[in-house]
Formats: C-alpha cells, structure tokens, sequence
C-alpha cells in the first residue's frame, strides 16, 4: 500500500468534507490491517497533539497475529483541529520500515529529535525518522483537500470567498486552507506526490 | 567504566573530546542538560579530568580544560523513569508488540521528551483501561462542492 495509491483515489474528489472514515475505508481497501482505531481524549494542546500506536496482537498461540492500529486525538480540541491530527496520523500507517519506530530506543531518540533544535550536523536514523514524521502533516494535506476541490477553492478565493468561509465547508483548519491556497502549495504537493 | 547509558564507540569518542557537559547524580541535574546536536559547554576553571555521570552509571572522564566542545553527537539520557514507566510499560510489557509510535507533540516552549511522553503514556493508559472504542470525529456537515456550498451561500 502506498500515499500514491490514496492520493489517486482522493484527487479528483470536490465533495467537501472528506470524513476520516472515507480516508479509514480506502487505507482498510487496500492492505492488510486487522482494525484502525479513533478514539478521543482530553489532551493538554502544550503537551500532546495526537497519537499514532500500532502493534501486533497474539490472540493466542499458533493464531495469525492481528495488526492493529490506535489513533488518539485531542477530544476537547475544535472537530476541524481532530480531523487534521486524525488525518496526519493515518498517514503514518504507510511508514515505511526504516521509519518504523518499534523500540526504546527509537523512541527516545525521536521524542528528543522532535522537541530538539534542528542541526544540519546531526545525521542519523532518528533525524531522518523526525524530519519525516514533521512532514506527515503535509502529506495528509492532499487527502483532506484533495487537488480538485482545490482548484475550486483557488476560483473562490479569486471570487471574494475568505478563507475561513472555504474552510468551512471541508471543516478542516483555517491555517490548513491558507496552506493548501498559497503559491507555493503546488510545488509543495509536486515534490510530496514524487516521494511517494 | 560502565556503559549503561550509551554505546562503547561514543564512550570512546567521548573520552577523547567531551568534557563535563551532562552531569545526572542520583536523577537531581547538576548542569543544564546536554539536548541532542553539537553542543558546547563545560565547566570553566574546571581541572584537566572530570567525570560526568549519566543517570546512574559512570560513562567517562574527560580530558579537556575549562570549556570544552563536544563533537559527539550525543542524546540526552531518558532511562525508562524518564521516558515514563507507564508509557514504557503499556508499549513493552503487556504482551502487545510494538510495530510503530508517533507523536504529534504539544505546543509549549520547552516542552521535553519526558513530559511528552508522561502525557502519551496517560492518553494510552486511560483508553487501555476503558477498552478500545472507535469513535472518529466526524464533521457533521452535509457534503458539498466549494463551488456550490459558496455559490449559494456567497
């Protein structure tokens, strides 16, 4: 399963908003996942955003282990603000094994790697495991506003719709749209679409 | 000298260039801990040998004087009471086997890894204890096109 494959399916859409379930749904459709999970929780926005868990459950001995995915959002934060985490989370399902974080170690490294100054002179697993989870919210962009409501987005800005009011109808941040809406989001999307 | 915390060849690098830079005695913090990258610091006045202890393990000694540069990229030490017992706990021992973990961190200044994942662990823990729920946030609007919903409404 790749973010090509979900970008294609998602590209064309001009039907605002694109629910998590829909972006659920076509994840489940195309590989193996035993059950994807949205659950909510009071969450302090200084401490915690969001959370992406995904482990293998052993049912029991011999049986076929169950790969399982857990996705937590800040309950008590605006339903556009959840969505958006939501959606970067669900991303992190098409982790690639190198960006795998499965161990303390790793663990530790990319907490520090990610509340840390970046440095050009680190190099190593955990910057790169860091650098690529801080753009999962930019590859989730073209899932949640996908390229042809886009395009209709752009002629109704030109006609005198405001942002706010474009970001109401697919209910996804202000800040998110005025991202999605500037000129440099095509080239942005281009080199997201050719990593994948 | 006992590596608990780190790997030999940075112990060994250490010995060569570090100096008095991250200094955890029983878990109280002596200095201003060390973040990861290339970091400059040091003791000033300090004598040629120093040791510096990282949680609780003697990781080296070293060789500078005054204020001394690191080279080594180096990680702070989060040992498993920094990274959160329950974290550690619910990831590691409860019979699920980790596949993958990412945060979106919070928005405070300073925010440190250890808070972070104190805060991770709490969100986990409580949804373990109540059981797994799918709940999604769903927009609550009916779809619509940009060009229609903003047409009629201007």
């Amino acid at each position: 399963m790749s973010l090509r494959k979900l970008y294609d399916l998602f590209r064309g859409r001009t039907d605002l908003p694109i629910e998590i379930t829909e972006l659920r749904d076509a994840v489940v459709k195309f590989g193996p996942q035993d059950g994807i999970i949205f659950q909510g929780r009071d969450l302090d926005p200084g401490e915690l955003g969001g959370i992406f868990y995904q482990w293998k459950d052993h049912p029991a001995p011999y049986a076929e282990p169950r790969l399982m995915t857990l996705i937590v959002f800040p309950s008590n934060a605006l339903v556009s603000s959840q969505r958006m985490v939501c959606a970067k989370e669900l991303v992190h399902i098409m982790d690639p094994p190198i960006e795998r974080v499965n161990d303390a170690d790793k663990l530790k490294s990319l907490a520090e790697k990610l509340l840390g100054p970046m440095s050009s002179e680190d190099f190593g697993l955990a910057d790169l495991i860091a650098a690529q989870d801080k753009m999962a919210v930019y590859r989730c962009i073209p899932l949640v506003f996908p390229s042809a409501a886009r395009i209709e987005a752009i002629a109704a800005a030109e006609a005198g719709s405001t942002i706010e009011k474009i970001a109401e109808v697919a209910c996804l941040p202000a800040r998110i749209v005025e991202l999605a809406l500037s000129p440099d989001w095509a080239e942005i999307e281009k080199t997201i679409l050719e990593d994948c | 000298m006992a590596c608990d915390f780190v790997r030999w060849s940075e112990y060994v690098e250490m010995e060569q260039t570090a100096y008095g830079l991250c200094l955890f005695l029983g878990g109280e913090r002596q200095k201003d801990r060390l973040v990861p990258g290339r970091q400059e610091g040091g003791v000033t006045g300090a004598s040629a040998r120093k040791e510096f202890v990282i949680g609780h393990a003697v990781v080296g000694r070293g060789t500078g004087e005054g204020r001394g540069v690191a080279k080594q990229s180096w990680r702070s030490v989060m040992d498993e009471s920094a990274m959160d017992r329950d974290l550690h706990s619910l990831l590691f021992e409860e019979g699920r086997e980790l596949v993958n973990i990412k945060f979106l961190p919070g928005t405070n200044r300073g925010l440190s890894p250890e808070r972070l994942c104190a805060a991770a662990g709490k969100a986990l823990r409580s949804i373990f204890n109540e059981g797994l729920k799918d709940e999604p946030p769903v927009s609550g609007r009916k779809k619509s096109s940009i060009r229609d919903a903003l047409a009629v409404n201007g």
